[in-house]
């Protein structure tokens, strides 16, 4: 069994709640991200479209974050939750390097890392993780990657937009109802 | 309910540094049996890190509207973590309410270490006026921290000297407030702010005042019917920035129902981007030369092709369009539709006459006039950003006249109406709402309005004559010339004035030159920090409760208390009464009773829609649930108890596709246009509207010779024609090339939150540019850059963006000033610090149409503002 996220592009408006319900549920000072979202234009003006990504920990299939952890701090759980316990850890900071999604953070006071464990503890009370509940466009939903795949249909993209890393190297789970204009390499960042 | 004493004093950062303490605590004692290569097997999976908490229905109050669900998790004496709706499943029928970025912040507010907690008198200040005051240290001086005994007793002292001397007139602030009725009375002032020149009694032309929010008259249609609308024109509109709780999932519903959007706007904006809108960009300010032009092509289409204009709507249903359908009261002979084609002044407004004003394509112009034609179902719904500029007087007019010329009211699929707040998509008849505490009645003993940013200067001249005409938001009268004294005192009550009105460098000075400056104030806001005695108030969470002042059609919210006040900070009422009974005064006569039997009263008074159409009660409230509420009352009958009020955080009532509660704006009067008139003196939409014209014109505002009854294009005050040397649309460009505008920003609500670190984290609040119009100028993107105006200069870091239109540069709203009293450069891109107070035609406040210069800054380059100290620490007292 695999577990990730499906994002619904087409929904996102960059508004970055995300972004602020994980820091509040991780309790994340400022400078620490699990969560966050960019928006994109494409296009020159008057001729633009853009849209928006929600990036975090992808607990991926072959997580290189938990393969390369010298200690084993880093574990699958039974539902395929890339999991850190971070007792062990030890700060060398291999996972927060190898990651191409950047996701493992660096808490340089405590000298450990910290990850995204996509709200295990409130998914165990049945309630959602803390970006899927508190997205106000509804553009973020976390399970059972088949049965997201069936519920979404099969023209989902797995994780190929051009924002992202290529997705053989870990085989995130996330699938992405994408916009067209997301595969167009001539992005540019909207840094509003 | 938690003690202010478990709260540290650097409140939510050390708190919440407790529970991930001890979170972390709770791991090692699972892991301390085994060895380390053990313990990766014996590892404790995550718990929740709020479970065996309270989750507490938390207040989310701000004047973004929005009325969302908060929901805070309290354990060990802290709150640990903040929710949104999660009382119901969810569907676009009965959708959770769920909040926004900025509410999910809310903790970094109420317990935010940068609370002001204990009373504050300027160091340099002393009572008695004069020099006394040394008021040019306002802003600059140091604080001390001084007993609530001390603080009411200097600032009575102060007020009751002014009183004395000076009268009411002696005092100034900006909005009504109960306990300065009671305590000397003072100067209002007015503004345009939120709707701009729909504040303008806009029901003397048939709309409802400021054309929104009023329930069963409401102009736009339920949400439902959004999706039978082909198309959508989203003019002057970012809801998921404005409003962006539930409202936007309405949107998206037509969306993906076919409708199709059209947004018309300077910037291709978040909403327009999300819901894959066709983008007409337009140059602040300019949009009622656009709607000229459009109104040209649809006439031009109609005689050409037939089909595009519904004259039948037009004759039946407006005045003032044309020869034939003139108003009785008209004084000038003269209409919109000869006006249009160039009969008075030989100009015919094609689209070529208004690309060089708006910069829109004529090809476009004729693609809007045909989608805009009575064929199709068309929603036109605006927002009010167009409205807030020079020379916009007249849109409100000229808006309702383009709907009507394709007939789009009245019918499913059409409107023509505005969207805001908690109702924008969604018009008609609030379905639940609160009751109304019944306190005295008070009233200010005098009645005279000043114009807000005029009044900086009336200030600083010791006083002066003001042409006032209201002293109410959006409630204008014939002008009555006024003679002013001296202003000594501002109080600043429950405002953001000084930050949030134009003309702020003046307004800065301003408070330099009284004898005294009250603010009662949460932290270090723009109004504290140019005071002399801050008194620290409670935020809603340390309240007994309430609904908050705006309303959502379908959820009514209901919030509880959350802590006790931290540190000393009382509530508005507290230090009210204290006030009016330092000067000597009966406290009764504002407050009369405990703020539990106002939330009592509220409660007690709160209605549900009936299937009937009629309003019932909704709580059911025992004798045991008043005795709870440390109130007084009669029992009654409703549909819910307290608890289901409390556990659900409010009422949301249930809505389904079909439904008996749709509601289509204009609907009674355009199906029986004489049975169902509208308030205008016609009866009907007045595109030619003698009374608001004569209005007006009675204020003698400059510029007012440019206008007529009728929408005409107006070269405003400042505006697009300013950025030439000459004022001349195609000339040279002069010293402020750039149009600037001011879009609201997700940071804030409008002033509010602006302090909270997870948010200027996550929203950095730069200077938005054109990427031609930055390359031009050798700025790259993350540049610290000057922005320069006539009247002020701030800077900020560029945001390169293909979706804004050249020429044109945004400055979000709201930014707190942070001035360098070294350079009077502002560091934090505060809006008002770039704008003065020219006014011409009614005065309304040009906060999207100023003009600026934008530069490389050759000094050192701005940091991050969430690596900013905060401006107040609590620790310093």
């Amino acid at each position: 069994m695999s577990v990730g996220f499906y994002f619904d592009m087409t929904r996102c408006t960059g508004c970055r709640a995300c972004q602020v319900v994980c820091k509040d549920k991780n309790r994340l000072e400022v400078g620490t991200l699990y969560r966050e979202a960019h928006s994109y234009s494409v296009g020159s003006f008057p001729s633009v479209q853009a849209y928006s990504y929600s990036f975090g920990c992808n607990h991926c299939e072959d997580p290189i974050c938990l393969k390369n952890c010298p200690v084993g701090a880093i574990y699958k759980a039974e539902d395929g939750t890339v999991i850190q316990d971070q007792s062990k850890c030890i700060g060398c900071r291999m996972c927060v390097m190898s990651c191409p999604y950047g996701q493992p953070k660096y808490f340089p006071e405590k000298g450990v890392s910290g990850k995204c464990d996509g709200c295990y503890g409130l998914r165990q009370n049945g309630s959602d993780p803390a970006c899927v509940a508190g997205c106000p466009n509804r553009a973020l939903e976390f399970g059972d990657l088949d049965k997201l795949r069936v519920e979404h249909g099969p023209e989902l993209d797995d994780g190929s937009i051009v924002v992202l890393p290529d997705p053989d190297e870990t085989h995130p789970n996330v699938l992405i109802k994408a916009k067209d204009c997301a595969f167009d390499e001539g992005y540019r960042e909207l840094t509003w | 309910m938690i003690s202010s004493q478990a709260i540290s004093r650097r409140g939510f950062i050390e708190a919440s540094g407790a529970v991930v303490a001890g979170a972390a605590a709770l791991s090692m004692v699972g892991c301390s049996s085994g060895t380390t290569l053990q313990a990766a097997d014996k590892h404790e999976l995550p718990t929740d890190p709020a479970k065996d908490g309270e989750w507490v229905s938390a207040a989310c109050w701000h004047n973004c509207g929005g009325r969302c669900m908060n929901k805070v998790m309290v354990k060990d004496g802290a709150v640990v973590r903040q929710k949104t709706d999660d009382t119901h499943a969810d569907s676009i029928d009965y959708p959770q309410q769920r909040g926004c970025v900025r509410g999910k912040a809310q903790q970094q507010q109420c317990f935010g270490a940068d609370r002001i907690l204990h009373p504050l008198k300027r160091k340099g200040w002393q009572p008695g006026g004069g020099d006394n005051s040394n008021g040019q240290m306002r802003g600059k001086d140091e604080w001390e921290v001084i007993s609530w005994d001390e603080a009411i007793s200097l600032a009575s002292q102060e007020i009751k000297r002014i009183s004395d001397e000076y009268g009411p007139t002696g005092f100034y602030c900006k909005a009504n407030n109960a306990t300065l009725n009671v305590l000397s009375g003072y100067v209002r002032g007015w503004d345009t702010t939120s709707h701009g020149t729909y504040t303008l009694n806009t029901t003397l032309m048939g709309l409802t005042a400021t054309d929104c929010g009023t329930g069963a008259a409401d102009t736009a249609n339920d949400r439902f019917d959004l999706p039978n609308a082909d198309y959508i024109v989203m003019w002057s509109s970012n809801p998921t920035w404005s409003a962006p709780g539930t409202p936007f999932n309405y949107w998206l519903a037509a969306r993906d129902a076919g409708t199709k959007f059209i947004c018309i706007d300077p910037l291709y904006n978040a909403s327009a981007q999300t819901l894959g809108a066709d983008w007409v960009p337009v140059r602040p300010g300019t949009d009622m030369a656009l709607m000229f032009a459009i109104a040209y092509e649809m006439m031009r289409l109609d005689e050409a092709e037939g089909n595009i204009v519904d004259w039948d709507f037009l004759n039946t249903c407006t005045v003032g369009f044309d020869a034939d359908h003139m108003p009785d009261d008209a004084t000038v002979d003269e209409n919109l539709k000869d006006y249009i084609l160039g009969a008075y002044d030989g100009t015919p407004k094609t689209p070529e006459w208004a690309q060089p004003i708006c910069g829109v394509e004529p090809a476009k112009v004729t693609e809007l006039a045909r989608i805009l034609g009575k064929q199709n179902k068309v929603m036109l719904l605006h927002n009010y950003g167009m409205a807030r500029c020079n020379g916009a007087e007249m849109l409100p007019q000229m808006y309702i006249a383009l709907g009507a010329m394709g007939g789009h009211m009245g019918k499913s699929g059409h409107a023509t109406a505005s969207v805001y707040h908690a109702n924008a998509g969604n018009g008609g008849a609030r379905l639940v709402t609160a009751g109304a505490a019944s306190l005295p009645k008070t009233s200010d003993p005098i009645t005279t309005g000043v114009r807000q940013p005029q009044m900086y200067e009336i200030i600083k001249n010791g006083g002066g004559h003001t042409q006032d005409v209201a002293n109410a938001y959006g409630a204008f009268h014939a002008a009555n010339p006024t003679e002013l004294g001296p202003i000594k005192c501002i109080y600043h009550m429950t405002d953001a004035t000084l930050q949030t009105s134009l003309n702020q460098k003046e307004g800065i000075e301003a408070h330099r030159a009284v004898d005294f400056v009250l603010t009662l104030a949460q932290f270090m806001t723009t109004n504290a920090r140019y005071s002399d005695i801050v008194l620290p108030v409670t935020t809603e969470w340390e309240r007994c409760g309430g609904f908050g002042s705006y309303t959502n059609r379908e959820y009514l919210e209901f919030y509880t208390q959350v802590t006790k006040p931290l540190g000393e900070a009382k509530t508005d009422q507290e230090i009210g009464k204290l006030l009016i009974a330092g000067v000597g005064k009966d406290p009764n006569l504002a407050y009369d009773r405990s703020e539990e039997q106002q939330l009592y009263e509220q409660i007690a008074g709160c209605k549900v829609m009936g299937d009937d159409g009629q309003m019932k009660t909704l709580v059911t409230l025992t004798a045991e649930d008043i005795k709870s509420l440390g109130a007084e009352g009669t029992p009654q009958e409703g549909v819910i108890t307290l608890q289901q009020l409390k556990d659900g955080a409010g009422y949301q009532f249930p809505r389904k596709k079909g439904d008996q509660y749709g509601h289509i704006g204009f609907k009674d009067f355009v199906d029986d246009p004489e049975g169902h008139p509208l308030k205008s003196h016609s009866g009907k939409l007045e595109i030619y509207c003698q009374a608001r014209y004569d209005l007006l014109a009675s204020f003698g505002f400059p510029g007012i010779e440019q206008y007529k009854p009728y929408p005409t294009y107006i070269v405003p005050v400042v505006g697009y024609e300013s950025t030439f040397v000459d004022g001349k649309i195609g000339g040279a460009k002069g010293d402020y090339p750039f149009l600037m505008f001011n879009p609201h920003y997700l940071r804030r609500s409008h002033s509010v939150f602006d302090n909270c670190p997870w948010l200027r984290e996550t929203w950095a609040n730069p200077v938005f540019m054109a990427r031609s119009d930055a390359e031009s100028l050798g700025i790259e993107d993350g540049d610290t850059v000057l922005i320069s105006t006539p009247h002020g200069q701030s800077i900020r870091h560029a945001a390169l963006l293909d979706i804004l239109m050249p020429g044109i540069v945004g400055v979000p709203h709201g930014a707190w000033v942070d001035v360098d009293e070294s350079t009077g450069i502002d560091h934090a891109g505060s809006d008002n610090y770039l704008i003065g107070s020219e006014y011409a035609g009614m005065g309304v406040s040009g906060y999207n149409n100023q003009i600026c210069a934008i530069s490389k800054y050759s000094g050192a380059a701005l940091g991050r503002d969430c690596d900013m100290p905060a401006r107040w620490n609590a620790d310093e007292a």
